[in-house]
Order: structure tokens, then sequence, then C-alpha cells
């Protein structure tokens, strides 16, 4: 660890206690003492504590239910969630992502054409391939993450709740049936809602964002289907109106998906991701007022989530990242692999040539006999040329660490223990982190997973005798 | 009975299940063990000691796992066939708990039922424990038991009829599927036949089941006419769980119906018993549920089903299990159903095969005949003509299962509550208020469910 590692308090950690505080008296957290979650890749899950994790004696596990503790080899091992997980903070400027799946948020140092100098939390200033790097997008000034979660129920409000809507369980909320969870997040800038979403049976899912909470008027709402994405506006006064569908990919009876909402309030308009691919933008010719500068005082600042009453569907909602930011829109986070460098702008336009450097606060690209130099803060984007990136080793041992606040990073554990992980990076090379930044770690990186295509063994169990 | 622990644990099960879950970690058979906060891990069973210890082997780890007893909901195992065995006098005795076992009828008196079974020997049952005996149709069966995916033919195409298909499994005894899907085979259905299965559904019941079809492949029914050539069936259609309807399909001819009912009670349920009568001669399928007759339909335009085989067509994404399918020669009668009666709990009585029921007091069943006393005097009726027994509820003593009893389910069908003494690959020794001390075959069960501890221990 160098010396801007860790660190514990959230980007937006005040904005996370200010809407706890505001709302905790509409919490009923009765979950019991959190635990440790160790899932494996036929879908068994235990309950427990991960003790030490080595080469030697692999994962030793601490089982209430058990006698001793347990020490399982790592060869189908899913993941664990760890209970508690700190956030870290680095205020950072960009986000990175790696050609082996791998992100992280940092600071840009240096680029040229063999190395990228990078600041990360877990290690500081640091010289990294540029062959590693898939792209490089460059946040907003004041990006700031405003949740990351769920770890528990405290903060959310859950209303209008038939027996088996939203409740807590293990990182996740999970409802069976019509109702809604909320909760205050102080949204008053452009904001990007991300989650996973999970079913396993036809379902309407309505996601208010700006939403007040009390009305649920002048609230922008995405419908999420197991067909379709639609958005449609309920103002204050008048009649809602309809912006259209988009189909879901991958659309089914079962399913699970990343979505990510993007509202943009400078350019009025809200885009849908799903698996880090734009399914739509949607731009009112009228002038979306709902997100446009001067009219934010009319608007909520909540979010929303709430299941209509489709019979025989369970959802699961996880992974949430609410971040919020000023200007120019997050560029489009779909990296397509390509031959030549490319630049997007905060315009929209889009350059490709060959990227030689950044320093100074410019990038410097290549257009054939052509050098243009571009300061940075009219650059959204960079995306590397595809070809040369090292390929990743597979193995059990081989694990991808996740982030509180966004980030992952995948290494060769050696050691871990309560205070530390070790492990080798093909990126970084030796690396060491505190345990307690780490949500969850994944392993058996290129064993398929979460297919959800086999017929649940568990999912009839309750039609045996 | 008291199924209160039964649905506590399907509850808690129901909870615990992911939105989605996969295989075991290997291809060889493992057993599941589920932990009562919800956690589940596959293996092996190495043993249980009661009340303290279940040993548990994971592919993973190097030594058996010994967890606490207290802490475990339940145990599933892979399907295991039975042994193949010649019985006299199959009967499935019921007990006064709820309980159902399988076997051989050997013999009763005033105190005591004796039955023979593949997993305990003989188990002796106090005859006040004992509710029914239901005799298994000695007719051979034309089909008997769902025990895998050979000689069915998953169906085609059935994205056609909702967009979005999957596909029968087989688990367990049972099929299961939970988006539509179609699965059939020709199991030679006679002129006249009875067709039983079981039926359990979450959500609502969608299902279509085609009666003496030739075609193995699901007909969609508004294109009927277009498709495929096929020969004529009927279509008995359960539609959100309480319309049913009986449809004659034939290619090139009008759709009709022969009328359509409405069970209610259906709306309440989530399994139900369905049993069909044909008779091409008389044109008629009659329908049974749960024993009793529910309606007779007969076609005026003549039996229109060509073929021998049945289809069965999941309709909806609701998840759905067929089970203890069983086709035999129908012997003709037309019995009003409710083969057990409880009109008469003061007496016993006996249903024979056709279609009659006698009351009174059976004094002994002993070599292939039920000695009854009636009214009439000492009457013998033979064995092999009954369907079935009841004893004198009035009579009978249910033994309540003891906190921290274990529930078990066979294989085949059934379930048995007990004291579990010990649990080893070779042997489960149990103690029952029933029939006392017994070693079954582990092979016999397909789960264990640990009911929940008395709280006061």
């Amino acid at each position: 660890m160098k010396d801007n590692a860790v660190l514990g308090g959230l980007l937006a950690g005040a904005a996370v206690l200010v809407g706890a505080a505001a709302w905790a008296a509409q919490v009923a957290p009765s979950a019991p003492t959190p635990q440790d979650v160790l899932e494996f890749v036929d879908g068994s899950v235990l309950h427990g504590q991960v003790r030490n994790m080595d080469l030697e004696h692999g994962l030793t596990w601490a089982e209430p239910d058990a006698r001793q503790a347990i020490h399982f080899r790592p060869a189908h091992i899913d993941f664990i969630r760890f209970a508690h997980a700190r956030a870290v903070s680095l205020a950072p400027t960009c986000h990175l992502r790696f050609a082996n799946g791998d992100d992280l948020f940092g600071s840009i140092a240096s680029l040229d054409s063999e190395r990228l100098g990078f600041r990360t939390w877990f290690g500081g200033a640091m010289n990294i391939s540029r062959a590693a790097v898939r792209s490089i997008t460059f946040l907003s000034s004041n990006y700031s993450i405003v949740y990351e979660g769920p770890y528990d129920a405290s903060g959310w409000t859950v209303a209008n709740n038939a027996s088996q809507s939203w409740s807590y369980h293990d990182g996740c909320f999970v409802g069976s049936g019509p109702g809604t969870l909320s909760r205050d997040l102080s949204l008053t800038n452009s904001a990007t809602v991300e989650f996973d979403l999970d079913w396993n049976g036809p379902f309407q899912l309505l996601v208010g964002v700006y939403s007040d909470l009390q009305t649920r008027r002048d609230s922008y709402w995405l419908e999420f289907s197991s067909q379709q994405v639609s958005l449609r506006h309920a103002p204050a006064i008048g009649l809602p109106r309809n912006f259209g569908g988009v189909p879901l990919p991958g659309a089914g009876s079962k399913g699970k998906i990343h979505a990510a909402i993007q509202c943009n309030r400078q350019e009025g308009a809200v885009s849908v991701f799903v698996n880090n691919t734009m399914l739509k933008t949607w731009k009112d010719q009228g002038g979306f007022p709902a997100v446009q500068p001067g009219l934010v005082q009319a608007l909520g600042t909540g979010l929303v989530f709430q299941q209509e009453g489709v019979a025989g569907a369970t959802l699961k909602l996880g992974n949430f990242k609410v971040s919020q930011w000023q200007g120019p829109s997050e560029p489009d986070t779909t990296v397509e692999t390509a031959n030549t460098d490319s630049i997007h702008f905060i315009n929209h336009d889009r350059a490709a040539g060959k990227i030689t450097g950044i320093q100074n606060g410019k990038v410097t690209l290549a257009l054939g006999d052509t050098v243009l130099d571009i300061p940075l803060e009219r650059v959204t984007q960079i995306n590397f040329a595809g070809a040369g990136a090292p390929s990743p080793t597979a193995g059990p041992w081989v694990v991808r660490a996740h982030f509180p606040g966004g980030g992952s990073l995948s290494f060769q554990l050696e050691r871990w223990d309560d205070k530390m992980v070790c492990g080798q990076s093909p990126i970084f090379g030796s690396l060491s982190l505190q345990s307690a930044a780490i949500r969850q770690m994944e392993f058996n990186l290129d064993r398929p997973k979460g297919e959800g295509t086999a017929v649940a063994d568990k999912e009839f169990d309750s039609l045996d005798e | 009975m008291n199924k209160a622990p039964h649905l506590v644990a399907s509850l808690a099960l129901l909870l615990a299940q992911p939105v989605h879950a996969q295989a075991p970690l290997t291809n060889l058979p493992s057993d599941c063990l589920f932990f009562r906060n919800g956690d589940t891990l596959y293996g092996k069973l190495v043993a249980v000691d009661p009340p303290d210890l279940v040993r548990w082997q994971h592919p993973d780890v190097s030594d058996p796992i010994d967890f606490n007893a207290d802490r475990v909901l339940q145990i599933d195992f892979p399907q295991q066939s039975s042994p193949a065995r010649h019985l006299d006098f199959p009967c499935s005795i019921t007990l006064a708990n709820g309980d159902a076992l399988s076997g051989n009828f050997v013999s009763c008196d005033r105190q005591t039922v004796i039955l023979d079974t593949w997993y305990a020997g003989l188990l002796q049952l106090p005859r006040r424990g004992v509710l029914s005996v239901a005799f298994v149709s000695r007719a051979p069966a034309l089909f008997d038991g769902i025990t895998g995916m050979d000689g069915w033919t998953r169906g085609k195409g059935v994205e056609a009829f909702s967009g979005n298909a999957g596909d029968w499994v087989y688990r367990h005894g049972g099929f299961y599927a939970d988006k539509p899907a179609s699965i059939a085979r020709d199991v030679k259905l006679p002129p006249l036949a009875d067709i039983e299965f079981d039926l359990a559904w979450k959500g609502t019941l969608n299902l279509a089941v085609a009666l003496y079809t030739d075609s193995l492949q699901p007909i969609l029914l508004t294109e009927k006419d277009k498709g495929p050539d096929f020969g004529g069936f009927y279509s008995l259609r359960f539609l959100n769980s309480v319309f049913i309807t009986l449809w004659p399909i034939r290619k090139n001819e009008p759709q009709r119906t022969l009328g359509d009912l409405v069970v209610p009670s259906l709306n309440n349920k989530d399994r139900v018993h369905v049993g069909v009568r044909a008779s091409k001669e008389d044109r008629r399928i009659a329908l049974y549920l749960d024993g009793s007759l529910v309606r007779d339909w007969i076609d005026p335009a003549g039996f229109v089903g060509e073929g021998t085989g049945v289809r069965f067509v999941q309709n909806s994404t609701s998840p759905v299990k067929l089970s203890n399918l069983r086709v035999t020669k129908w012997n003709g009668v037309l019995d009003q159903g409710d083969t057990v009666s409880t009109e008469d709990p003061a007496h016993d009585t006996v249903s024979v095969d056709s279609g009659a029921k006698v009351s009174g007091a059976v004094d002994t069943i002993a070599r292939g005949r039920i000695s009854l006393l009636t009214t009439n005097g000492m009457t013998p009726i033979a064995l092999t003509r009954a369907n079935a027994i009841e004893f004198a509820r009035a009579r009978s003593q249910p033994f309540k299962p003891a906190a921290g009893s274990v529930r078990a389910t066979f294989a085949q069908g059934g379930v048995v509550t007990f004291e579990l003494l010990s649990w080893r690959p070779d042997g489960v020794v149990v103690v029952s208020p029933d029939f006392g001390k017994a070693t079954f075959d582990p092979a016999a069960f397909s789960r264990l469910q640990f009911l929940a501890p008395d709280p006061k221990s």
C-alpha cells in the first residue's frame, strides 16, 4: 500500500449520511448480523465468515452451523461477498477500462506510446503497459457517487407493500409482488443510476428518477419489462407523456441485466444502457422540461423502484450505484474493439487516429500527417486500438476483486487475511490491498456462470410433496 | 395430519431459493443439504446422528464436514430405482397422521396390519393408526411411472404458441416445466383406458393434455389446418387453474367443445390427482379430480381419437409438475369416485371392483380373503376384488409426530414420519409410534425433512 491508498469515507459519503438520517425513521432493519456470503458455481450458498485464504489451505471458512472451520478448495467457488466493505476515495478524474475486463477509477498522469502513468487508490502513481488499457473515460469535475450498495435496508422505504414485496436479503432487494422501494438521494444534478436486475418470470418494473417521494409526480419513469424498456414522464399537472420503448436484449421470462439510466439535465436527455450497451436516448422535442436547468426545483430528488402486479415473477435488485455530475454528458460506455485509437469530444464528435501521448493537459492525436493537440477538457473518452492486449490467465486462484463505488481488478491471489490481500496482477505486478476495501471477490473467471438456462431444481421444490 | 412443519419448511426453501439455480458441482448425482437459515450445499450425506450431528462430504473439502443437526432443515437425494419384485397385493397404506407407505399387503387382524416392503422388510402397523388401504390396480399397466426422458418426445416449435419456449425436464420421478413446452409418448392407449396422473403447480395451471393422439409433436390449433397432417385427438385443457374443457380436434374441421366446467376449488389448491376414463365404443371421456367424478363427456359426433399416444403441453411460464402417470386398461365401470368414503365413520368400508361399497367391520384379512362382518353376517370378499379399504375413522388414533422428528419422502411416492436414530449409507435406523423400530434402505428416500425441534429443549 502506498501513500494514498485508502481510506474510508466515500466520495459523497455526506450525501449518503444525510439521506440515511432523514429516512431512518421509516426503515425497519430487522436483519441479523451481516455475514460473508460464499456462493458456489452450482448455486449453493453459505453464510459465515472468511477467515483466511492462501494457496496451501484454500479458503478457510467459519461456518456457524459447522463444528469446525472448513477448508474449501477454490475449484467451484463462484464468489464471496463480504459483509463489510469500506469505500475508498481518490476524487477520481477518470475511469479506466482494461482489455482483461478490469476497470478502475483514478487519475491520469501521462501517456506515451508504451506506458500510461496512472494514479490508483491502492498503489499510488504507477506506470502500466498502454497495451493493457482499452479506454479512458474522463469524469466531470464534480463527479460524485451519492449512493453505493445496498449493504442493508437502512435509508430505504418500502410502501404499498404486498406481503411478498421488497425485502432486503444478502446485498439485494427481492420482490415477489406489487410494492415500491424508494430512497431520497438528493438528486439535483445530472445523474446516472446503475443497478443489477434479475428476474424469473414476466414482470413490470417502474424506475422513477427525480421522484418526489411524497407525490411520485413530475418523475421520469423507466418501465422495464421482460420484453422492453420504455420511458414516460408523469408531470405534476397534465397527462403523462409516453416517449416509446425499445426491445430489451435477451428478452425472456428469465434473465439478468446490468442497467444504467443516464439523465443529462444539460442536454435534456435520458439514456438507457443494458450490459454497458446503449439501447436508446430519448430527447423531448418540446424541451424535456423536467430535466432542463431552471426547472430543477420543480422536481423531486428521489429514486423509486415500483414492481407492478404481474403474478409469479420474483425480482432481485442489487449492485446499486448512483452518481451525480454536471456539464457535458458522460460518454457512451460502450467500448468496441477497433484497429485505431479514437477520441470522443464533448460535442459528441469523434476522431480516429493514433494517440501518441498525453502531457500537460493535452492529448496528442496523429491524423495522417496532421498532429492535433487537444485540451483534455474537450475530451470525454479515449479508446485505444485493441491489438496487443495481454491475454488473461486462468486458474482457480485468479480472482477479480470488486470495490465499493465501482472498479474491479483481477489478479492471482496469494494470500488473504482480515487485513490485507496480496497477489500478482498482470497489469500492476505485485500488489497488496486492504481486505476491507473489497466488496466482492469473484473466482473461476473462465467458467460460464449465471446462464440461468438449466431448469432450477430449487425452483420446483415447492411442487414436490 | 399436522402439515405445519412441512409448510414452514417449504416456505423457508422458497425464500431461500435464488432466482437462478444451477446444477451440482460434479456430474455425479449429488445430495443437497438445506439449512434452516436458507443456505444450501451440494455433496454427499455421510452420516446423521441426531440430535447432534450431520456429517457431509463436499467435493472441494478433503475431510467430511460435521454440521450441527439442529441447524439442518432438509436433505434431498437423487432418484434411485427400486428393486423389481412380484407383489401379490401391491398397495398404499395411509396412516391416520397422513403418512403413506407402499408395499405388499400381507394381513390384518383387529390389532395389526402387516405390510411387506422392500425398503424396511415387514412393518407391523397398529390398526388404529391405519386410515385406509388403496390397492394398486392389478391390471397390467400399459405405462407405469415416469422414470426418465427415454421413450418421450420433446415437442418442437412450441415457441409459435407463445414465443417463449422451454422444455420439460425430468427430476425425481416427474416432469417439470416453467415455460411453454410439449412432451409426448405413445403409451398404447387401449379402446378402454384408465389414465391417472398427478399435477402440481405454482401460480396458475395452464396445461393441455392430448388424448389418443398420433402426433408426438404439438399442434398449434390456430394453424392446425395449414400445418402437417395429424390424426384426430381429444384436447383436455386446464385454463387458469379453474376452467376445464374438452375439445375434439380434427384437421380441416371446425373447432368445437364438448362442454366446459369450472372447478373453483382448484383455485385454492396447488396439486390435484387427475383420472381419465375413456371408452371409444361409448364415445366417452370421464374426468376425475382427486378421486371424484367431475364430468362425463359423450362425443355426439363419434370418438375422434385416432392414435394411442398422450401429449402434455404446458402453456404458461408458471412452474408445473407432472408425475405418477399410469395407464391401464379400464374395466368400463364408471363409478362416482371417492373410493374412500367418509360418510360412515363408525364402520369399515370395502370398495370392490364393480364400484360398489360394502360397510361393516373388518375382522381379518388373510390368505387373500377379507372377512367383513356386515348386517348380513360374516361376508367373505376376495382380496383380489378389493380396490380400497377404509377403516372406521371413529376408531383411528393418529400419532402426533414428536418435536424433532423427521419426515421422509419416498422416491416412489409417499411419506413417513419417524424419530431418526441414525443414518448410514447401509441403513437408516428409525423408531415410530406406528411401527416401532425399523431399519430402512436409504435408497428408498428422496428427501428427509427435519421437523422443528422442541423450542423448550
